[in-house]
């Protein structure tokens, strides 16, 4: 819930820069105006007043839509005024999302690519936009123990699905063996590529913890590196395969 | 009502309706991802501060946070190690443990202005300096401590930062200092230390970015979430000099999250509160648009013989009279000539930057080579002081030189100029990387000499055909491509033409004459800076003739270099190159290609030598790189694992320009837009590769970054010679080049 509040203001505080636009802009009111808020002012840890605010629709052409029915959520801290805002847009479609062990949901543009969601709303690091093509592995997930590209594939059809990525590795006692067998083999140059390199080197271990040079190399063909650390990514793939016999 | 706190960072305006603040809201609820993000160098024990003259220590080195040190430099890191090659030159100086070093790369708000971060030499400059103002500040630091005890220098030591005098006299560096700066001038009477007293200097120490990559910590510009941001693309023409006739920007701005369409003159860009959101509209635009261009040429199939009909005058870079009489009259001659074609930077990432305005000041965080050369740039195109600007560096993908970081870098302040107070992102698409990044020149180069009966070479005459090799924006604006676009566009002038393109020209070996003359050539695409300059083309050129000239008097390869040679650093590359592959013992076998090649690079950086091997196979008409050994001399070598990994990566990369790449274009436009169209080298084609360093701890170091570009492609076509009897001269190596009927 934190979570989720602390994008919608974020949003939030967009829209407001927005508005100041909007004087100038009349064009891009109408975006606007599907929405509203939540007001929220608290004093003490007490909720002094909530209010919701519907911002009244310029044009009859356009429908005034009902806020989103939110169920339960907090409010710490000591005094203070949240506000929080509700898009309507029949663009957008909601996902649900098991990302690294956790359910998650979102509500985005129903082409928006999984790569943009992760990257945006959840704020991972790990995959990175390289060609939006499937073509060269920087968006690579793990998908149900698949490394898959994120770039095209919109949000929504990985419903249902187990999403990894580099940064649910990270375990309570440091590093897994695969993050510890780049870093000790130094596999990385610029390190761009490397998000691609481990979920494509975890998909193959998770299914072959044993693999021989040549399908470690099939595995990671699919990745792309312009700095030439080809030769490291194998090895540390194969240092990764002697260090766990599960991955 | 407006709620004012001590601590919020967030000022939300009024909305009409609404007037709104916050305070304590990132306790409450922003303890997400996104905002822990923001910080991406998680360390911040220094204030900033400006720098204030290269010759003080505390532009280099800073003991302001108790018990770390800082270190500056004007030098990016780009995926070379730098930033640990550097620190432990200075934690060696200053006898400190690595643990406590941080350092700080390129920003003009902070750091010393070091140019450009190319030609390998950051090690060989930064470093110089680094290592000279640790060493003052430790001298610094040891007078005051003896000032304080009443004791000779002499006496003291140095552990971890801690100076010890007598028994009980210790006091660490940071409580000498009382919170001063070292603001003493660098004398360069300090003495550094004798090499053989290293303790972090020559050890592979591991970098300590990549542990934080592998957990997917934020660590490139790409990764930089600042509060308020939002989103741009830019839609490029879709050729040089396009003009935009029409386009629907109407449809636009009426989408979901668009927050700002802009057009000025042939310069279009879309500003969106979410990525994707503009990435859609950039779609569209590019759909809707409507352009009038003039037609690309000279193609590929004309493009060398455009070269040598239609290049400037020869300009005279060396010149030995009378010596194609000399050559004429040598018992042995011969004369051939070279090609490579046009090649990309291509990162595997594409190019990306963060620009914001605050009235009119400008702060770009950019993956850029160099921060000040930026800056003045920039103050070009907005017509500003550079006071006003700041450049802060961030690392990006792999650039290899000049790529698109400083057009993206440009390009993300034009559109925050018209969307002020936000930060504003941009991010290139693939397409936009491949086809306007600048690219590493096509060139053509022809070599003759003469040699006598023995194969000692008497003369040496060399023609190079080539466009520029540096179109840098160093205070031009317009040198970015988008510069030249808008309504009131900056013109491109070239500047004349850089020493780039005869880079390595002049061969190393001891040849009593030489010329080298220069054909400067006006090409149809856009160039610029890649890994090595011309230097890649030239020293193929120069190591396949040197192949040829072997097998002319029927000298092994090896042995003739190594005939025609008399410095001993190049002598020894060459002959540790042979001992690590068993050279002697490999021979002639069927189905086996070997090549070797060497340079000094830049003659006077690193030395390289390499063998490639190749395996034939005659039925499929294919042949396959299989394995590449190389052998370097840096001089002094600060971190072997990071040589050996810049040199490993540099091997492949040259193999994938020698062996699969060259930039495809038609008279409409480039045509290599993507990974499919533009293919280089992946995993299964990627040779076995093995380096050996010949490490040399009482000589400076050398750069060595750009050390394997020439040679590797050499080696190659020396080794698809020696396995198939053809000589291939013009790059890329292709098997359909072959003459299997030959083989
Ligand atoms: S970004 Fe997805 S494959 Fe390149
Ligand atoms: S390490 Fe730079 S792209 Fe692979």
């Amino acid at each position: 819930m934190a979570e989720w509040l602390g994008r919608g203001l974020q949003n939030l505080v967009q829209r407001f820069e927005s508005a100041r636009d909007l004087n100038k802009n009349k064009e891009t009111l109408f975006s606007f105006f599907k929405e509203g808020f939540f007001v929220f002012k608290w004093y003490l840890n007490k909720i002094l007043f909530f209010n919701i605010h519907v911002l009244f629709n310029a044009s009859p052409s356009i429908p005034c839509y009902a806020p989103l029915k939110i169920d339960r959520f907090e409010i710490r801290g000591i005094n203070g005024i949240l506000i929080f805002h509700w898009i309507q847009n029949n663009m957008t479609v909601k996902a649900q999302l098991d990302l690294n062990g956790k359910r998650v949901q979102v509500e985005v543009d129903e082409d928006e690519p999984l790569l943009y969601v992760l990257r945006e709303e959840f704020g991972l690091n790990g995959p990175k936009f390289g060609c939006g093509l499937q073509q060269c592995g920087s968006c690579m997930v793990l998908v149900d123990g698949e490394a898959v590209p994120s770039c095209i594939q919109p949000c929504k059809s990985f419903e249902g699905k187990k999403i990894e990525t580099i940064e649910g590795l990270n375990t309570i006692n440091g590093l897994h063996p695969l993050q510890e067998a780049f870093f000790e083999e130094q596999a990385a140059q610029c390190g761009y590529c490397l998000n691609g390199m481990m979920i494509a080197g975890l998909g193959l271990l998770r299914s072959n913890p044993k693999p021989s040079d040549n399908e470690i190399r099939e595995a990671l063909e699919p990745v792309i590196c312009r700095c030439g650390t080809h030769t490291r990514f194998i090895s540390a793939i194969k240092k990764a395969s002697q260090k766990s016999a599960k991955f | 009502m407006k709620l004012t706190t001590t601590n919020r960072r967030t000022f939300l305006k009024t909305s009409g309706q609404l007037l709104i603040g916050f305070n304590l809201l990132p306790l409450a609820f922003c303890q997400t991802k996104e905002t822990e993000n923001i910080l991406i160098d998680n360390y911040s024990g220094i204030p900033e501060r400006p720098h204030i003259d290269r010759n003080l220590i505390d532009s280099w080195i800073r003991l302001d946070a108790d018990g770390h040190v800082t270190i500056l430099t004007g030098k990016q890191e780009l995926g070379q190690g730098i930033r640990t090659a550097l620190i432990q030159i200075a934690a060696e100086e200053l006898d400190v443990d690595l643990e406590i070093c941080h350092i700080i790369n390129g920003d003009t708000g902070q750091t010393a202005n070091e140019g450009y971060t190319a030609g390998s030499n950051s090690v060989e400059g930064s470093g110089k300096a680094i290592r000279q103002a640790a060493a003052e500040a430790r001298l610094v630091l040891l007078k005051l401590a003896s000032e304080k005890w009443g004791t000779e220098i002499t006496g003291l030591q140095v552990k971890n930062g801690v100076i010890q005098g007598g028994p009980d006299q210790k006091i660490s560096y940071w409580e000498l200092l009382e919170g001063k700066y070292l603001e003493e001038k660098i004398s360069s009477e300090a003495p550094v230390k004798d090499h053989k007293d290293h303790v972090h200097v020559g050890k592979a120490i591991r970098r300590d970015d990549i542990s934080k990559l592998v957990k997917g910590e934020p660590h490139f510009v790409h990764d930089l979430r600042l509060p308020d941001m939002v989103h741009a693309r830019v839609l490029h023409p879709p050729v040089y000099n396009a003009k935009l006739v029409s386009i629907d920007l109407d449809n636009i701005k009426d989408q979901v999250g668009i927050l700002k369409v802009i057009e000025d003159g042939s310069f279009v860009a879309i500003i969106a509160k979410r990525d994707f959101q503009a990435v859609k509209a950039w779609q569209q635009l590019k759909e809707s648009s409507k352009w009038d261009s003039s037609k690309l040429g000279p193609l590929s199939e004309a493009l060398f013989e455009d070269m040598k009909a239609n290049a400037n005058p020869p300009q005279m870079v060396e010149d030995s009279p009378g010596i194609l009489g000399k050559i004429n009259s040598s018992s042995k001659k011969i004369k051939a000539d070279y090609q490579r074609p046009y090649h990309m930077h291509a990162s595997t990432g594409p190019s990306c930057a963060v620009a914001k305005w605050d009235d009119d000041y400008l702060t770009v965080w950019s993956p850029t080579q160099g921060v000040y050369p930026l800056q003045n740039s920039l103050a070009d195109l907005f017509g500003l002081e550079k006071e006003k600007i700041r450049c802060i560096g961030m690392p990006g993908s792999g650039c290899y030189g000049h790529n698109g970081a400083d057009d993206v870098s440009a390009e993300a302040a034009l559109i925050a100029k018209h969307y002020p107070g936000r930060p504003v992102r941009l991010q290139w698409m693939r397409e936009d990387e491949h086809q306007w990044e600048p690219y590493g020149s096509a060139m053509a180069i022809q070599l003759e000499a003469g040699m006598d009966e023995s194969g000692k070479i008497l003369a040496w005459d060399t023609n190079i055909w080539s466009d520029t090799h540096s179109t840098r924006p160093n205070g031009k604006a317009g040198h970015y491509v988008s510069a030249r676009h808008l309504k009131d566009p900056f013109e491109f002038q070239k500047g004349g033409f850089s020493g780039g393109s005869y880079r390595n020209a002049t061969p190393l070996y001891n040849i009593p004459d030489k010329r080298l003359q220069l054909h400067n050539y006006d090409g149809p695409l856009r160039t610029s800076a890649l890994r090595g300059l011309g230097a890649y083309g030239n020293i193929f050129a120069l190591e396949s003739f040197m192949d040829e000239l072997a097998t002319e008097v029927e000298i092994d390869p090896i042995a003739f270099r190594i005939k025609n040679l008399d410095d001993d650093r190049a002598i020894a590359v060459l002959e540790t190159l042979a001992s690590k592959t068993g050279w002697d013992s490999k021979g002639k076998k069927p189905g086996k290609g070997y090549g070797v090649a060497f340079s000094k690079y830049k003659n006077s950086a690193s030395y390289f030598a390499v063998l490639a091997e190749v395996e034939i196979n005659k039925a499929e008409k294919s042949f396959k790189l299989t394995k590449m050994t190389g052998v370097i001399d840096s001089g002094q070598c600060i971190n072997p694992d990071g040589l050996k990994n810049q040199t490993e990566g540099g091997m492949v990369q040259s193999a994938s320009w020698t062996l699969l790449e060259s930039v495809q274009f038609d008279e409409n436009g480039i045509l290599s837009k993507d990974w499919s169209s533009y293919p280089i080298m992946r995993f299964m084609e990627v040779p076995e590769i093995e380096v050996h360093i010949i490490n040399r701890p009482e000589l400076p170091p050398m750069g060595a970054g750009e050390a394997a570009q020439g040679p590797v492609a050499a080696a190659i076509a020396n080794a698809v010679f020696d396995g198939t009897e053809t000589r291939v001269r013009e790059l890329p190596i292709k098997a359909e080049k072959v003459d299997w009927g030959n083989v």
